[in-house]
């Protein structure tokens, strides 16, 4: 991919295209320059708070929703609704509610990943096993044990799989949010490169942020994900 | 312990707002370390029986009793072996004996502990730290059965353990139930559609009607305890249960009906 960028680029004046030594260099200098890493905390504050409220209410809700009809047909219509409205829409929505604080951007993930958890832990919750369920309490599990050793075991791969779509919707609806509004993070750091028209500060913003959310995938959430669905390799046996 | 069920009567509500007659009036007597064998169609509503005993289903009417006294299913010791091997995928074999035995108390260092003995009993030592989905059906129901002795119960109860299992791998595990059941000397409730496999196994067969079910004759079988399924007295008490189910020659196999 770099090589084929290197070639590309070589065809294009720097303005439009800048090739990649001179982008990694300067993903160098802002990374020495500490500029990164005050921006880079910056959003990622707003996406962890986003997304763990975010993440803890759809648990909540979705497990509620899974496990009571009324409580499904209740809710059914508004996560419809919820997964319908664009991310922009409430981006510009939080941002003349709360203006130009944290609570615009951390809101808007909030309000947009909801919904989209919610429908995963649900689904999850409807396809628990019951056989099993049962089982435990044929042998006196108490319902703590029922809760640690056999339902959250079979929600996991749901949780995961939220937490991994998740997060990376969540990081691009905060970068949206700063871009439109905020006077900080990656999202506004491109759209200042944009303001003074710099293709390379555009690139070297993009591709810092995206080496982190690379090794935040390879080194955290995979092995995350081996570790703990381990048993289903057996499968492949 | 002795166990008695009076006047059972269940039914199940519908999708389409009537009702499921199960079991009507089902009434049965397990006497101390009895094995006892449920043969009956299939759909008929034994399992249902199984489930009330181990207080997982509530009867609509009628009583459960042991020694006399009202059943409390919480305070008794049930191993229930299910149809299909109904293991935690998530945890490895042994782990899944000893998830049996954490629920009913045990410590957690005695629960590996007897956990590792009861799947040496089945012949399993050597894979107690696989998943179940790395072991075959056969070997994972051996695990289902090594959970349900291993608390040690008082009562155990099986549904149809075997039914999906080869006939090579049936025989042993039959055999070595048999084994098992005579050194522990508790009473089993065991229920199957394959008559021939009720007679080698019980000391008394009920048969069951079909639905509602209610108990349509009880039999005792006699036999010395080292039986061999080609006995020519077993063949003719199958013979005997298959009839009354109302199972013709022709239409019967050898072994197997419903």
């Amino acid at each position: 991919m770099v090589v084929v960028w290197h070639a590309i680029s070589r065809f294009f004046p720097p303005s439009l295209l800048p090739g990649p030594i001179p982008v990694l260099k300067r993903v160098w200098e802002i990374i020495v320059s500490g500029q990164f890493a005050v921006h880079m905390v910056a959003t990622m504050v707003r996406v962890a708070a986003g997304f763990l409220s975010a993440f803890l209410v759809s648990i909540g809700l979705g497990i509620f929703m899974g496990v009571n009809r009324t409580a499904e047909r209740f809710f059914e219509p508004n996560i419809v609704v919820g997964l319908t409205i664009p991310s922009l829409a409430w981006s510009v929505i939080a941002l003349m509610w709360f203006g130009i604080s944290e609570l615009a951007p951390i809101f808007t993930i909030f309000i947009v990943l909801q919904p989209l958890i919610t429908v995963n832990i649900w689904q999850g919750t409807k396809a628990l096993d019951h056989e099993v369920i049962e089982m435990a309490r044929a042998f006196h599990a108490s319902r703590a044990m029922v809760i640690r050793d056999v339902v959250i075991p079979q929600l996991v791969p749901f949780l995961l799989a939220a937490t991994r779509f998740g997060l990376s919707l969540a990081w691009k609806v905060t970068v949206i949010a700063e871009l439109l509004g905020l006077s900080n993070g990656i999202g506004y750091m491109i759209h200042y490169s944009f303001g003074i028209f710099s293709m390379l500060d555009v690139f070297a913003w993009t591709i810092a942020f995206t080496l982190v959310m690379l090794a935040l995938e390879y080194g955290l959430l995979k092995p995350l994900e081996a570790r703990i669905t381990g048993w289903r390799r057996a499968v492949a046996l | 312990m002795q166990l008695a069920l009076r006047g059972i009567h269940k039914q199940f509500p519908r999708q389409n707002g009537g009702s499921l007659a199960v079991l009507r009036d089902v009434s049965l007597t397990l006497e101390a370390g009895e094995f006892c064998c449920v043969v009956g169609s299939s759909g008929c509503g034994k399992s249902t029986i199984l489930n009330i005993v181990a207080g997982l289903t509530l009867p609509d009417a009628g009583q459960v009793l042991v020694d006399d006294a009202r059943l409390d299913a919480s305070r008794i010791r049930i191993g229930y072996v299910f149809q299909t091997p109904r293991l935690l995928n998530w945890k490895t074999v042994r782990e899944n004996v000893a998830f049996a035995l954490r629920a009913s108390g045990t410590a957690a260092a005695e629960a590996r502990a007897r956990a590792s003995h009861y799947l040496d009993l089945v012949g399993l030592a050597q894979f107690e730290r696989e998943f179940p989905l790395a072991l075959s059906g056969g070997m994972q129901q051996r695990v289902a059965i090594a959970r349900a002795l291993a608390i040690e119960p008082d009562l155990l109860l099986m549904d149809e353990p075997f039914s999906h299992l080869d006939e090579l791998t049936a025989r042993a595990l039959r055999a070595e139930l048999l084994r098992i059941w005579q050194q522990a000397r508790k009473p089993v409730m065991f229920v199957t559609h394959n008559a021939l496999e009720a007679v080698y196994l019980a000391d008394q067969v009920l048969i069951l009607s079909g639905r509602p079910a209610t108990i349509m004759k009880s039999l005792r079988v006699g036999l010395p305890r080292d039986r061999e399924m080609e006995d020519p007295r077993l063949v003719a008490l199958q013979r005997e249960i298959l009839d009354s189910l109302g199972v013709t020659a022709a239409k019967a196999g050898p072994t197997l009906i419903g």
